[in-house]
Formats: structure tokens, C-alpha cells, sequence
């Protein structure tokens, strides 16, 4: 292939990924708006098109239309680049998901390592919108989601790990294929369980919102932030939820299968994914706020043992089956 | 047991999420106010063509009034009001005037809403006085409500 081909099947791929963050990320603000709002008896977004569907997009184009607000006395540089480097591990991370079989912008054999390395980066960004507002409670939002990031970045691993065990790979469509016969959620519940509270901590969703924790310190890293910058972390958080979801739901819920039929398998990808998103946004309409001190406690003394073990009883049984098959 | 209080959050929220919403769309869609709430006053009339208040303009309401916001006048021998204004900006809906009405002319509707761009707006003629309640609340039946319901 000659360079320039190259490069224009590499912008192509890049506009196709923006756009379906972009509009998966509108479709999760009013899904999250819409199933809060019914789960607490209201009715949620009810005006612009059938259901509010519109309303999103409407708030999108009045959040990218509003003033863009750089305080004094900020770290100009630190304040302006935090809301586009939020949005590189998001993107980044959708190269790697396999939609279905075969369906894979680029499959690279440690592509879960991969993904879950790239997440971690989103912690940067999140820090330099703490440093760099020039705001105490800023400052506090990014350095405790530093530290629940990386506290629970750990458990969320290993609890991947387990899985990585059984299937013998690090390349999600092989981990998939490797479901065939069984979801890894039947014989890795435990990790499945784990897996999901560190992600829902990874995310900053609620029960583990404490980096945002509106009633303690406003809204954490992005108090300074309105307008289009805002909405970019606005729409980085949804879109973390889906990458969550979905590396959820290709881990533990068999990814595309029972279908290998590329369009068949797509749909039933998303499919799962959506169901694993609505249970976290059940969750999220549900749980109050854990303290800070519990949450470290549940990360450090419950979860990070738990996974542990998890691993070292996965580790046993998939060398006893071993032994058995005689390889 | 660890976590059955967990469960029983999540089966709160699904239950609210798949029951009907306790919103009421505003202005679409309005609060019955019980019968004793206190709102507008309407002038009674007994008959539209030529009008005929109920009303004989003989002023007890104005005179009674405690905030003074009624101005009753009547052309002499005649036994209907000539100008009849209520001042809402200065009324507080205490209901002395219709309490204190001989002629049982007046009457109390649930209309709470009144709005203007200047005070004037504020002073109602015993025309508009005497017009239709603007919002006559339908006491919804439970299919259409559910009809309702099943739409948002």
C-alpha cells in the first residue's frame, strides 16, 4: 500500500471511531437521564422528539456554543490540554474492542493488556484538570481519583487475569472464541463480580464517585471546567462506561457468541453491553456514596485478596484440567 | 446476611422503575385543587344575553374587603353593578367578600394562576370577572391517565 492510502484508511478509521463515541455517548446520557428519572418515579427528558431523544443533542450543541471560561490565576497549559487528553485513552481503547468476529479496527495479540493499560492513562488527564484549576476542591477530585484509580486498578487486573488463564490468550477475539462452550461469568463468578466493582470505580460511577462527590467537594476535577471543555468530560465518563461494559460483557459474557455472523454478532455484542450498562446505571440510581476510608478498606482488604485467591484457585484448576487432558 | 440489604435497594429502584410516574406534566396536565382551595373570585351571572349579574352593586363586599382591592359603583336606581374591578394585586384570596354577600353573587373558583406584564394587568372589569374559569380541572378517569402514562 502506498503512504497515502495508508494514512487515509488511518483518518477514516479515526472519524468512524469519533462518531460512534460520539453518538454512544449522547445515547447514554439520556439512557442514564431516562432510567434514573423512571427509577426514582419521574419521567426524565420528555419534550425534544419521542422520549426526549433529542434532548442530548440539544444540550451538546448549548454546551459547545457557551463561553469558553479559562479562569485566572489557572495553569493555562495544564487547564487546556486536561479535557483532550481525557479523550485519547477513550479513543484509543475502541481500537482494540472486537465488535465481532473478525470486526476489529486493529487486533494485535495483548490487546485486553493493552486496553486495560490505555484506561489507566485517563488518570493524567484527570490529575492536570486538578492541578491545573487552581481550585482546592478540583485539586481533591483529581487526587482522589488518582487514588481509586489506581487502587483499583489492581483488582480489576488480576480478576482479568483469571480469565486470561482459562482461554491461554491476551487477544480479545481469541478470549471470545475461547467461550464457545461455556461464558466465562459461570466458572469465573467471582472474578466477574470483582472485575465489576473495580470497573464501576474505574469509571468514577456511583457507589464510588468519591473523585466527583458533589455534596463534599462540588464536583471534583471539573468544577473550573464549562462549556465545550466541560462537555468533554462529560462525554469521556460515558464513554468509559461503554469501553467498561463492553470489555465486560467480551471478557465474561462471551463477547459476539452464540453468532459469528458479523452483523448477528455486532447486535448481540451490543446487546449485552447495554444490558451490563443499564445494571450499572441501576446500581447508580440506587447506592449512596461510600466514605473514603471504606473505600479504600473494600478495595485493599476485600477486593485485592478476593482476586488473589480468585487467581490462585483459577490458576490450580485450569493445571489440574491440564494434568487430566494429559498436555 | 452480607448484601441482602443491596438486593433490596435494587428491587426498590426496579419497581419504581417499572411503575407509573408520579410526575404530573404541568402545564399540559393539571393538580386538582381540592374544593376549599382559594383562588380567583368569578362574579356570578344569570343570564349572558344581556348579561345579568347576580350582583346588585350594593358594596358590602367592597366595604368589607380588608385589603380594599374591590370597587363597586352603580347608577342610581338601577340593581346592577356599573363597575365592579377586583385589584389581584392587592387581593389575598381571604374569601370575606363572598362570605359577606347578601345576594350570594360571588363565587370561588380554583383558578390560581394569574399573570400580567404591568400592574394594570392586575385589575380585572366585571367582564372578565365574570368569564368561564380559564382552567377547569378533569378530574382524570384511571384509563386515561394509564393511556397517559404509557406514552411518556
Amino acid at each position: 500500500m502506498v503512504w497515502w492510502s495508508i494514512l487515509l484508511w488511518a483518518l477514516l478509521k479515526l472519524v468512524i471511531a469519533f462518531l460512534f463515541i460520539f453518538i454512544t455517548a449522547l445515547i447514554l446520557i439520556w439512557m442514564l437521564r431516562k432510567i434514573m428519572g423512571h427509577m426514582q418515579y419521574r419521567r426524565g427528558p420528555r419534550h425534544h422528539g419521542p422520549h426526549g431523544i433529542w434532548q442530548t443533542v440539544f444540550d451538546t450543541i448549548k454546551l459547545l456554543g457557551k463561553e469558553d471560561i479559562i479562569p485566572s490565576g489557572v495553569d493555562r497549559w495544564t487547564f487546556i490540554w486536561a479535557p483532550m487528553i481525557i479523550f485519547v485513552p477513550s479513543l484509543m481503547a475502541f481500537v482494540f474492542l472486537p465488535f465481532a468476529e473478525k470486526i476489529v479496527a486493529t487486533n494485535i495479540d495483548i490487546s485486553l493488556f493493552f486496553v486495560l493499560a490505555i484506561m489507566g492513562l485517563s488518570i493524567i488527564a484527570l490529575l492536570m484538570a486538578g492541578w491545573g484549576s487552581n481550585n482546592k476542591y478540583a485539586l481533591l477530585g483529581g487526587v482522589r481519583s488518582a487514588a481509586q484509580m489506581m487502587s483499583y486498578e489492581i483488582p480489576m487486573l488480576i480478576s482479568a487475569m483469571g480469565v486470561v488463564m482459562m482461554s491461554g490468550s491476551m487477544n480479545l477475539s481469541e478470549i471470545v472464541r475461547a467461550q464457545q462452550h461455556i461464558w466465562y461469568i459461570v466458572p469465573q463468578l467471582v472474578g466477574f463480580f470483582i472485575f465489576g466493582c473495580a470497573s464501576l470505580a474505574e469509571i468514577n460511577s456511583t457507589p464510588f464517585d468519591i473523585p466527583e462527590a458533589e455534596s463534599e467537594i462540588v464536583s471534583g476535577f471539573n468544577v473550573e471546567y464549562s462549556g465545550f471543555r466541560f462537555a468533554a468530560f462529560f462525554l469521556a465518563e460515558f464513554v468509559n462506561l461503554f469501553i467498561v461494559c463492553a470489555l465486560a460483557a467480551l471478557l465474561f459474557l462471551g463477547g459476539w457468541l452464540p453468532f459469528t455472523n458479523p452483523v448477528y454478532g455486532t447486535i448481540f455484542f451490543l446487546v449485552k453491553t447495554y444490558v451490563l450498562i443499564f445494571i450499572v446505571m441501576w446500581i447508580k440510581s440506587t447506592f449512596p456514596r461510600f466514605r473514603i476510608d471504606q473505600f479504600m478498606n473494600f478495595g485493599w482488604k476485600v477486593l485485592l485478596p478476593l482476586s488473589l485467591a480468585n487467581l490462585f484457585v483459577t490458576g490450580v484448576i485450569v493445571l489440574m484440567v491440564d494434568k487430566f487432558r494429559g498436555v | 446476611m452480607l448484601g441482602v440489604g443491596l438486593l433490596k435497594g435494587l428491587k426498590t429502584t426496579l419497581r419504581a422503575f417499572f411503575s407509573r410516574p408520579v410526575t404530573i406534566m404541568y402545564p399540559y396536565e393539571r393538580v386538582r385543587i381540592g374544593d376549599r382551595g382559594q383562588g380567583l373570585i368569578k362574579l356570578r351571572v344569570t343570564s349572558f344575553d344581556p348579561v345579568v349579574y347576580k350582583c346588585t352593586g350594593c358594596g358590602i363586599c367592597e366595604k368589607n374587603c380588608p385589603q380594599r382591592c374591590i370597587e363597586v359603583t352603580k347608577k342610581e336606581g338601577e340593581k346592577q353593578p356599573e363597575i365592579y374591578t377586583v385589584n389581584y394585586g392587592l387581593c389575598m384570596f381571604c374569601r370575606i367578600c363572598i362570605d359577606v354577600c347578601p345576594f350570594d353573587a360571588l363565587e370561588m373558583t380554583q383558578d390560581s394562576e394569574h399573570i400580567g406584564y404591568s400592574r394594570q394587568d392586575f385589575i380585572w372589569e366585571k367582564e372578565k370577572l365574570a368569564m368561564k374559569s380559564l382552567y377547569i380541572v378533569e378530574e382524570k378517569t384511571p384509563a386515561s391517565r394509564d393511556a397517559d402514562g404509557a406514552s411518556s
